[in-house]
């Protein structure tokens, strides 16, 4: 390889390395009116990065006039219709949406989600493509946080006006009423819950601190999958897929989403096992399993 | 001239290469996440895929592969020491 050809090549080089976070891509979605004034966009990918918040505070937009949810919800982001949908393993169906943004541990954002409630699945915010695909999993740091805002839509849907909890005295807005929600990973309930939703709560907000919920960080790409289903009532939900859920639900209003989440922030201890395994593995192939010649008799 | 005899060890390679299997199946699913954890039929498939690929490979080792040198001088080249008798003996 000639001196010109060597210098080329060492120059592309450092301008990849230079250049690659200045090239990132810049969300096309604007959700900068979800989040509140103090969360400013540090990296510069147009998503605003986590703020200092005062106890109490979702860290994402949220309105106590749950009645105005949906249609602020709309006013606020852009819809995009005009996605690619290419089927690999993601999909939200029923009258549930929101917003989720991924933050890495030093409150950067990493990645951002969209649903509309629509038939569609989520979009993300940066390439408004589908999101939770296998090629294009939702990136959440193990240890960071995520902000998340979501909603259930009234227009076309079936919610129940009350439930039958007894005791429990329900407001009669169309909401989920003793609903029953859970979220399988390797068919294995990840996490579950309920409630009676007597004040008709059609939306929530908060915040995830993953590095405080789980034991350790770890890295690894997931699908998951979850369902909600409305007047379940007080026992939890059977394992359930695609494919069934619509029988489980037997006519009543239900939201069911799956897709593919990468996590990151754990990888040195899963590569650090992984290599202390292999190195053994490999150790004892060289020396203890190789063919060995003795003299005879 | 003294002759030699190949000892091989395929259970040793398969214990080995599955070690080892375990090791890159670990790094693919929690190190570098290439294999996703989804459907479990799929995940097994995928983790038997590369296990027993490496498994394959140790036993394929243990049989093919370069043999050791024998340790020590061939038998018959050995210089067994022998003891003096004892004056008086014998």
């Amino acid at each position: 390889m000639g001196r010109i050809a060597r210098l080329l090549l060492a120059s592309g080089i450092l301008v990849g390395i230079m250049a690659g976070p200045a090239l990132a891509q810049v969300a096309v979605i604007d959700i900068s009116g979800f989040v509140p004034d103090n969360f400013v966009d540090l990296n510069g990918d147009g998503v605003p990065d986590l703020g200092d918040l005062p106890p109490g505070e979702h860290g994402i937009w949220d309105d106590t006039v749950g009645a105005l949810t949906e249609e602020e919800f709309f006013a606020r982001i852009p819809v995009i219709t005009d996605f690619d949908i290419d089927d690999e393993g993601s999909i939200l169906v029923g009258p549930c949406g929101g917003v989720a943004i991924a933050y890495d541990a030093d409150g950067l954002s990493i990645d951002a989600v969209i649903d509309y409630a629509d038939d569609n699945p989520p979009v993300d915010v940066y390439t408004g493509d589908q999101a939770f695909t296998s090629s294009n999993p939702f990136e959440v740091d193990t240890t960071g946080t995520i902000a998340y805002f979501g909603f259930t839509k009234e227009e076309g849907a079936n919610w129940s006006t009350e439930g039958t909890m007894p005791g429990v005295v329900y407001a009669g807005q169309p909401a989920l009423h003793d609903y029953q929600w859970t979220i399988l990973v390797l068919d294995v309930a990840a996490d579950f819950g309920g409630d009676p939703n007597a004040l008709d709560e059609n939306h929530n907000a908060g915040l995830v601190l993953l590095g405080e919920e789980l034991p350790f960080p770890f890295s690894a790409k997931i699908k998951a999958k979850g369902a909600v289903i409305d007047l379940w009532g007080p026992d939890r939900l059977p394992d359930f897929d695609k494919d069934n859920i619509e029988s489980l639900a037997a006519g009543r209003e239900y939201c069911f989403g799956e897709g593919w989440v990468v996590t990151t922030g754990g990888a040195f201890y899963g590569a650090a096992l992984s290599g202390l395994l292999f190195a053994a593995g490999f150790a004892g192939l060289l020396f203890n399993a190789r063919p060995a010649q003795t003299w005879r008799g | 001239m003294a002759e030699t005899v190949t000892k091989k060890h395929p259970i040793r390679g398969a214990l080995w290469g599955l070690l080892m299997g375990l090791g890159i199946v670990g790094f693919l699913i929690v190190g570098y996440p290439v294999i996703g954890i989804g459907d479990p039929a799929t995940l097994a498939i995928q983790v038997a895929v590369v296990v027993g690929g490496a498994m394959l490979v140790g036993v394929l080792w243990a049989l093919f592969g370069p043999a050791k040198k024998p340790k020590g001088e061939p038998p018959s080249t050995k210089t067994v020491a022998m003891e003096e008798p004892a004056a008086g003996e014998g």
